[in-house]
């Protein structure tokens, strides 16, 4: 562990961060949030009129490493829901200007099949969730509903559907345990701060194929686009300096003008 | 429940009226209740974070800030369908109201919130407009509430409008905007909406609105001394 002060992180890292980050930075002592498997590079979209809840909701999941983006109209959500794949999951209201919630779903199954929705609603009567239910939404939320409750749920939804991310990822004698948050070398514990895991995550889940600096800016920071810092490279260093400990078989590499792969040889 | 036999708010002259009049009163209520769903959630979210241990690493301040302005906002609800209930059970009084006045009274109890978003105020009332004969309560609320509903969606720099003027069969206050807004009425706002229609269509006046720009016009009929005695 670096003993640089931290200036301004998301979560708790506790490196130096070369960037001005635009999230907003969190308490010292905050624990993170990224103890949930699979959060990192994960993005989710609310949709919901109301904007303290909204906002709420976003902080909340942000603090869990999620990527979260609000939509608060249900004709935006619609349009931003065009780009396939481009969210895990969508969390959604249904009383909704412009296009209400049950629409909006009836609009996005047929296009996004596999994409989970969990819809929150003022509305308790059974029948208004089995019209939920039967118009696609995989998951539905009574308000006031306890956020614990609705953390567990988004968790239950993106573990279900993402059967390509298994908890655990190996390389070599390299182990990562999304769940746990916790990664092994042959017996040594790797203690990495919660980027760090990101990176890692994002390395173990393309294992054996060279990933961009684009795409782990992308996935990690939530910065699509060309780097223009390097952040990327410094903060793959730290990972670097953990997994690869003097002596043992190297397996971080650099590709030369495009990023980094995790590979035996 | 059968408030519109104890109201005289709203004439129900038959069967197909007294059911448009529950329909619009349980639309209201449901407006109502899903407005306090929200902050109630927050509330309930927080509290829940604030009860975990101290080691937890909780940042309680910031829940506690939430909470209090989550109080706040089911409080100032709570008491929107308080005052619908009471647009509806209870009787229209009748007085000589000022419009002057009651426009300063409004803005005068708004002020700290306008200074605080940075939100303008022009009021358009000619000081010829004589006094108009209407539930001084009701209107007063009427208006009040279209502006809490305004100023959630209004943002800094924004001016509200406020005129008062006399029409041919009535007096009619209008609140708007010069420019379209970029945020939507919430649940929250919408019951605003629904106290102030109530409390204009229960003094048998007019209540139309538009969302971008926002424009809400409250119009209540011109009433003669005598006939507000004969009432």
């Amino acid at each position: 562990m670096k003993s640089t002060p931290r200036t301004m992180s998301v979560a708790s890292d506790s490196q130096p961060n070369p960037v001005n980050e635009a999230v907003t930075s969190q308490p010292e002592n905050r624990k993170s949030s990224w103890e949930y498997s699979g959060a990192a590079g994960r993005r989710i979209l609310i949709v919901e009129d109301d904007v303290d809840l909204a906002g709420f909701l976003q902080g909340e999941l942000q603090e869990q490493g999620f990527v979260v983006d609000v939509i608060h109209d249900g004709e935006e959500a619609l349009a931003a829901l065009e780009e396939k794949s481009r969210y895990n999951l969508l969390i959604l209201d249904l009383n909704l200007p412009h296009i209400d919630g049950l629409t909006l779903i009836d609009k996005v199954r047929p296009q996004q099949p596999r994409l989970p929705m969990l819809v929150l609603t003022a509305r308790s009567r059974i029948e208004d969730k089995v019209k939920a239910f039967q118009t696609g939404a995989d998951d539905c939320l009574t308000k006031p509903f306890s956020l614990a409750e609705c953390l567990a749920r988004v968790h239950a939804l993106l573990r279900r559907n993402s059967g390509t991310v298994p908890n655990c990822s190996k390389i070599g004698d390299l182990t990562l345990y999304r769940e746990e948050r916790r990664v092994e070398r042959n017996g040594r514990r790797i203690e990495l701060t919660p980027r760090e895991f990101a990176i890692l995550d994002v390395m173990m889940r393309n294992a054996g194929h060279p990933v961009s600096r684009a795409t782990l800016l992308d996935e990690v920071w939530n910065a699509p686009g060309e780097p223009s810092t390097n952040i990327v490279d410094v903060y793959m260093k730290y990972v670097r300096d953990k997994v690869d400990l003097p002596g043992e078989r190297r397996l971080t590499h650099t590709v030369r003008g495009f990023g980094y792969e995790l590979r035996e040889a | 429940m059968s408030f519109a036999k104890h109201s005289d708010a709203v004439p129900v002259d038959g069967a197909a009226d007294g059911n448009k009049y529950h329909e619009q009163f349980c639309a209201e209520l449901a407006d109502g209740m899903h407005a306090l769903a929200q902050p109630l959630t927050i509330l309930r979210s927080a509290i829940g974070m604030l009860t975990l241990p101290n080691d937890a690493g909780i940042d309680r301040k910031r829940y506690l800030d939430l909470s209090e302005r989550q109080i706040d906002r089911t409080c100032n609800l709570f008491t929107s369908i308080q005052n619908l209930l009471a647009v509806k059970m209870e009787p229209v009084a009748r007085a000589s109201v000022s419009h002057a006045k009651m426009l300063d009274r409004i803005i005068e109890d708004l002020s700290t919130t306008l200074q605080e978003m940075g939100i303008g105020v022009v009021v358009l009332a000619p000081e010829s407009l004589p006094a108009i004969y209407c539930d001084p309560q009701r209107t007063e609320q009427a208006i009040a509430s279209v502006m809490r509903a305004a100023l959630s969606i209004f943002s800094r720099g924004d001016v509200i409008e406020i005129s008062a003027s006399r029409r041919d069969d009535g007096f009619e206050f209008m609140v708007r905007s010069a420019d379209k807004q970029k945020s939507r009425l919430d649940s929250s706002a919408r019951l605003y909406l629904s106290l102030a229609k109530a409390n204009i269509e229960s003094q048998q006046g007019k209540y139309e609105f538009t969302e971008s720009p926002f424009t809400v016009s409250l119009a209540l009929p011109l009433l003669s001394f005598e006939q507000n005695c004969s009432d």
